[in-house]
This record gives structure tokens, C-alpha cells and sequence, in this order.
């Protein structure tokens, strides 16, 4: 493509994503002075998984509350193999985060009690104090409309339509970033001294039906992290949730199937059954019960269902029927305050003929939050010079498991942190020389699928679809040698063979759902090779990652992290390290708790 | 499996190819239990026809970014129950992308409609 008709945008930081850690890295960008520019390939403020948390965000804001014991439970919480530095500093500075962001809202962000301190509630299995900082059910909408409002009083500007196709590396540093705008089909190239990707997670790339995530969250940028040369870490954790499968209500949020587990009141009149109407968490955690972490809950129903002791739908019941009215009443309606609540749990599922006082509720199992992605050091830098990562594309942050409302916290205060350190590396380095050539063949890359060289082929929406049945059927909550085996095999032939006979049949160049598909696959095919090829590694279970041909926790040899990356030739490398410790030793946690080598 | 269909009908246009008026396509689609709108438009989109422009992000009612006009009335594509002969547009006093696809932009956070109902 000729220089003349060439889009280009510089800035000091681009900045990928606009949820919960885009935003925060953005407002700290451009507070310590550098030129920001924030794309979303969504809707501005509208896209990513930071709007979809609707309940707790978790710091250690009460009285009773330290960051180390946030540090701690977390650490544990992650079987010991999470990041602790990356996890110290980000309980450190999760108050100082929260008190930000509420006055951002004016001090309105975030529900207060009457002494005008956060109204604090308890958080999900594993946190040992009241640490949950919250707007009813609404928090993740709540904090991105405080982040807005910051966004618009600080100017920094943004796109949005902006899907962003490849990252531009030249002698090991970050030039930019090549995008494609929806709008309008055009190609543009960002130039910039740094770049963040705040992006989201990779739990699109399991079945819609069966993840939890926003669609913006394809999977696609840790491939092509992986593919510029970034290191990646702990990419065989990914949480899969308790989530509603009966299908009048999946379009309603999955904290409905996690609240009633970790708030007393219901859990004392609720049942947690399967469909033989037996309780059956004491089999899998006799202490916690229905309130354990969410790694045990999620295998516990998918054991069951697979005993065919399951649901219609493939899951088991909460049954909230014997819960006096006026608890459900609080619950589901009151607890979320405000004179009006149109989006009051109890009248959402009202509105589609649910009755959760009636009838007991589905619960399956789904993809929900991935633990892995770019490897970063405590200044969020990834292994390229002046690659950022921040919220669920940076890796190593929660070790095995995540604890509930750790999600938030993670998102927001790392964001902030990658921020201002992009800010800081731009202001003491200046752009690298353009790499032409990359963006030339990107640029061919994109617009091949729109030439229709072929005048039949499957269509890429296709092979897409495919691939996320492989990922559930054989890189899914259970896992094997030979399944992960078979899937690598798959995924490489489809990217190699299937990829490249495919056809665009579409024409428009505009929001071409098919075109874009064509665009990310390859991308979203290598995340998911690196997703088995982790999972192949690690010969134990842990957390989220169970394997049926090692079902043991292996103290002695995996209190380590899998670190993966591209070599000069194009395959995959790995190798382990032994977990970043700081302050709490596994090996002594791991004798006073035995409960967690479970 | 069961039998049932449902067939609605489809604003298309491609302002990027010069269309000036839209026009209705009519689509069937399989019927199952729960059915939302959303989910019989991304049925065409990776069924039957690739091109049909539409949007959508969280699926659970909270980014408001499906919303669309059926029968006349601005609703999320996503919490509403697909029915025979809905007519669906694109929500107004947008600029058009494509489709159902509009270019919310600055104008969002002031549409009365994309609004969480927070209190405040």
C-alpha cells in the first residue's frame, strides 16, 4: 500500500481496551503527562468483562482489615503459586485505588454505611475478613461510569469500532499497533512509545453458550502478544464459574448463581442440590461446603453431572424456596438499594416467568475469567520493551484460582500502575524507526480475505465455531494427555491448512462480523495452543487446572509457573520457574493448612 | 429437537455501498426454549447469512449496546423474547453503520436509554 494512502495516528501511549484496567491505565497515563489514545473495538465504555461484575470488589479497607491478610488470602486462595509480588502490590494499593475511583463519583461511587465509610459485606469463599466494597449488584457498571466520568473531566481521548489487528515490535521494542476501523473498513496504523493492552481475557474462547465473558474478550491478543515474541505465564488457569444453563434466564448475570453461596442469610434456608435432591458439596470440601472457592464448586457440579446425577440443562440446583420471602425480598431486591430498581434480580427473572421462590435454579458450569496471559514484571512491563499489560491479559496476577472479588481489584489497581510506568518509559524515550515491511504485510493480510481469490471455501465463521467445541470437549474443566494432545494437533492444522483455504463469502467492508473473524483466528487459534500446550505441562491438578490423568496437587514439584513464547522459527518454547515469592513460604503454608493440598 | 420455527423481519442497509433506502429481510429461524431476539440474530449471522451486521458485547442487560427498535419500541436485544413477525430496526438518531449496527459515539452516555438506573 502506498505512503499516500497510509492512516496514521500517533501517540506517547496507546492504550487497547476500555473496561476496568484500559480506563484506570489511561486516566494515569495522561496524569503523569504523557499523549494517550485509548481504541476499543466495541462500544466506548461499554465493552470488556469489568461491566459484567455485579457485585464485590475486595480490599482491605475495614477496620479489622490489613493488605497482608488480603496478600495472604489471595496467595493461598491461588494455591501459592500467584505472583506475590505482583499480588503485594496490588493489596498495597487497592484502598488507595478505591478512594480514587469513589471520588471520581463524587464520592458516590461506591455504597457507604452511615458513618460514611465503604459498607462493607463478605466476599466469596477464602477471604478470611469483610472485605467486599460494593454497589448492590450493579458495581461493575457503577465503577466504569465513575471511570467515564474521569475519562471525559481528563480529556483523553478515545476510539472505538477500532479492532486492533497486530502489534508493531522493531529491534525488541514497541512501535505501535496496526487496527482495522469498523466504521468505516479502513486500515489504520498507531504509532506510539508504548502500548498497554488492557483487553480482556481469553474465555471467548470457549463456546458462548458456556462463558460467562463479554464478546470483546476473544481470546485473540494473547496470540498476538505471543506472536510480536511476549512471554506468557499460567495460561492452563482458567476459572470456569457456577453459571445459569436453564435458558430463560442466561441473559441474566452470574453473580444470581454465586450470591446465595456466600451470603449467610440465604445459605441458611437454601439448598445447593443435585438433581437425586442430595447435598453433595460435604463430598468435595466438608468444612466450607457450598461456600468453598469457586475452583471446587465448578468441578463438584461438573463431577455430578457427568455421574448423571445432572439437571435437563447440565447443571444442579440451587433451590431458594424454603428462603423466608422477606430474605428473599432483602436479597434480591432491597440489598441492591435505591428507591427505584428496575434491575432488581427478582424482577429480571419476573420479567421472563422465573420464580427463584418457586423454583430451584440451574447451575452449570462456564468459562469465566483466565488467570493467564502476558508475563509482566511489578512495573507491568511484558518481556518486549514498552509492552504493557494490565487487568485479564496480564498473566500470573492469581495464581491457580481466583478468589471472588479479587477480579475488580486486580483490573483497576494494576491498570493504574501500568499507566503511569507506560507514561514515565514515553517521556524518556522516543519512537522507533516505522517498520514499513510489518505493516505492509499486515496490512495484505487483512485485506486478502476481502479480494475472494476463491471462489468456494468454509467460511472462517465456521472453523471459529469448532474450535470453541474443541476447547470445551478437550481443553475444558477436565483435562487429559490425550485430549490436549488431540486439540494441538487440531488447532495447528486449522490454522495452517483449514485456515488458509477458507473464504470470506461477505462482502461489506463495513462491521463485517465474518471479515473480523477471518482477521483474529489466527490469533485466538494460538491462545488456545497455548492454553492445552500449558496444560500439557503441568502433570498435576491445581485450582482450576485438573487433569484426570494426574489427579494429585504435587507440592514437591509444582509450586512453579509455565512460562511459554515464540522462538525465532515460529514453534513454541516453554519452561517452568519456581514461584515469585516474597513474604508467605508455600512450604509452610502447605503444613499448616492441608486443607488447600486437597 | 422439536419443529418450530419463528420468522421476523430484518432492517438491512450498507450506507458504505451507497444504499439510501433500507429494506425488510425476512428470516426463519429454529425455535427453542428461552429464545431471546439476540440469540436469533447471531443464529443468522453464523447459520445463514454472514453479512447481517449486529451488534452486542455482555449479553446480560448491563452494556445496553444491543438495543434495537422492534415493532417500534427501543429494546436490549438481549433480554427480550424472539417472536414471530417482530419487525426489527436499528435504534434512531444514530449515525448508521450497517444493518442493526449504529455509531453510538459520544451521544451514548446522554441517551435515555443506555442509562444503568442508578440511583444517585
Amino acid at each position: 500500500m502506498s505512503s499516500k494512502t497510509l492512516h496514521i495516528v500517533e501517540a506517547d501511549v496507546i492504550v487497547v481496551g476500555s473496561g476496568g484496567a484500559g480506563s484506570e491505565a489511561a486516566i494515569h497515563a495522561k496524569q503523569n503527562g504523557a499523549k494517550v489514545l485509548i481504541l476499543d473495538r466495541g462500544t466506548f465504555g461499554r465493552s470488556g468483562a469489568t461491566i459484567t461484575a455485579g457485585h464485590t470488589c475486595t480490599a482491605a479497607v475495614g477496620d479489622d482489615d490489613t493488605p497482608e491478610l488480603h496478600f495472604r488470602d489471595t496467595v493461598i486462595g491461588g494455591y501459592c503459586i500467584a505472583d506475590q509480588r505482583l499480588v503485594e502490590l496490588y493489596a498495597r494499593e487497592a484502598p488507595e485505588c478505591l478512594y480514587e475511583l469513589d471520588g471520581w463519583g463524587d464520592g458516590k461511587t461506591l455504597r457507604k454505611n452511615e458513618n460514611g465509610k465503604f459498607d462493607l459485606v463478605w466476599p466469596p469463599g477464602g477471604h478470611s475478613r469483610k472485605r467486599s466494597v460494593h454497589y448492590g449488584f450493579l458495581t461493575g457498571p457503577r465503577i466504569l461510569w465513575a471511570l467515564r466520568r474521569e475519562i471525559d473531566r481528563k480529556r483523553v481521548p478515545w476510539m472505538e469500532n477500532i479492532l486492533v489487528t497486530s502489534l508493531l515490535v522493531e529491534g525488541g521494542r514497541v512501535a505501535g499497533v496496526t487496527g482495522l476501523d469498523w466504521k468505516t473498513g479502513k486500515f489504520i496504523v498507531f504509532k506510539s512509545k508504548a502500548v498497554i493492552l488492557a483487553a480482556g481475557g481469553f474465555a471467548g474462547l470457549w463456546p458462548s453458550r458456556l462463558n460467562t465473558t463479554a464478546v470483546e474478550c476473544a481470546g485473540d491478543v494473547h496470540g498476538m502478544a505471543f506472536e510480536a515474541g511476549a512471554e506468557m505465564v499460567d495460561m492452563e488457569f482458567v476459572q470456569f464459574i457456577p453459571a445459569q444453563v436453564d435458558p430463560r434466564i442466561t441473559h441474566i448475570n452470574v453473580t444470581l448463581t454465586n450470591f446465595p453461596a456466600w451470603r449467610p442469610n440465604i445459605r441458611e434456608h437454601g439448598k445447593f442440590l443435585n438433581a437425586e435432591g442430595m447435598e453433595f458439596m460435604g463430598k468435595y470440601d466438608d468444612a466450607r461446603r457450598w461456600n468453598t472457592t469457586r475452583d471446587i464448586l465448578a468441578l463438584a457440579i461438573y463431577n455430578e453431572v457427568t455421574a448423571g446425577r445432572g439437571s435437563p440443562h447440565g447443571g444442579c440446583y440451587i433451590d431458594l424456596t424454603s428462603v423466608p420471602k422477606d430474605v428473599i425480598d432483602y436479597e434480591f431486591n432491597k440489598f441492591q438499594g435505591g428507591k427505584s430498581i428496575p434491575k432488581s434480580y427478582l424482577r429480571r427473572c419476573e420479567s421472563v416467568g422465573f420464580d427463584l421462590s418457586r423454583e430451584p435454579m440451574e447451575t452449570g458450569v462456564k468459562a469465566h475469567f483466565t488467570g493467564g496471559g502476558l508475563r509482566t514484571s511489578v512495573d507491568m512491563m511484558s518481556t518486549i520493551e514498552g509492552l504493557y499489560a494490565a487487568g485479564e491479559t496480564q498473566g500470573g496476577v492469581h495464581g491457580a484460582n481466583r478468589l471472588g472479588g479479587n477480579a475488580l481489584t486486580h483490573v483497576l489497581t494494576l491498570g493504574r500502575v501500568a499507566g503511569r510506568e507506560a507514561a514515565a518509559f514515553a517521556s524518556k524515550t522516543s519512537h522507533v524507526s516505522f517498520p514499513k515491511k510489518k505493516v505492509d504485510a499486515e496490512h495484505r493480510r487483512i485485506v486478502r480475505w476481502m479480494e475472494n481469490k476463491y471462489k468456494t471455501g468454509e467460511s472462517p465463521v465456521r472453523i471459529r465455531q469448532r474450535m470453541q467445541e474443541i476447547m470445551w470437549q478437550k481443553v475444558g474443566i477436565l483435562r487429559n494427555e490425550k485430549d490436549l494432545k488431540a486439540a494441538l494437533d487440531w488447532f495447528a492444522e486449522a490454522k495452517n491448512e483449514r485456515l488458509q483455504k477458507a473464504r470470506v463469502g461477505s462482502s461489506p467492508r463495513t462491521f463485517n462480523l465474518e471479515w473480523a473473524t477471518a482477521i483474529i483466528l489466527p490469533h485466538q487459534l494460538d491462545t488456545c495452543m497455548l492454553v492445552a500446550r500449558a496444560a500439557l505441562e503441568r502433570t498435576e491438578s491445581r485450582g482450576n487446572h485438573h487433569r484426570d490423568d494426574c489427579q494429585a496437587i504435587d507440592n514437591e514439584h509444582w509450586l512453579k509457573n509455565v512460562y511459554l513464547w515464540r522462538t525465532g522459527t515460529g514453534s513454541v518454547s516453554s519452561r517452568t520457574e519456581p514461584v515469585h515469592v516474597t513474604t508467605v513460604d508455600p512450604k509452610r503454608v502447605i503444613d499448616e493448612r492441608p486443607d488447600i493440598t486437597v | 429437537m422439536n419443529d418450530r420455527t419463528l420468522r421476523f423481519k430484518v432492517y438491512r442497509r450498507d450506507p458504505g455501498a451507497r444504499e439510501t433506502e433500507g429494506r425488510f429481510q425476512e428470516y426463519t429461524v429454529p425455535w427453542w426454549e428461552g429464545i431471546k431476539l439476540l440469540d436469533g440474530l447471531r443464529y443468522i449471522q453464523e447459520e445463514v447469512d454472514y453479512s447481517l451486521a449486529v451488534r452486542w458485547s455482555c449479553r446480560i442487560e448491563d452494556c445496553r449496546t444491543c438495543q434495537m427498535r422492534v415493532n417500534g419500541k427501543v429494546v436490549l436485544s438481549c433480554q427480550v423474547p424472539l417472536e414471530d413477525n417482530m419487525v426489527v430496526e436499528p435504534v434512531p438518531r444514530y449515525r448508521l453503520i450497517r444493518d442493526l449496527v449504529v455509531e453510538f459515539g459520544e451521544k451514548m452516555e446522554s441517551s435515555e436509554y443506555a442509562k444503568n438506573e442508578f440511583e444517585i
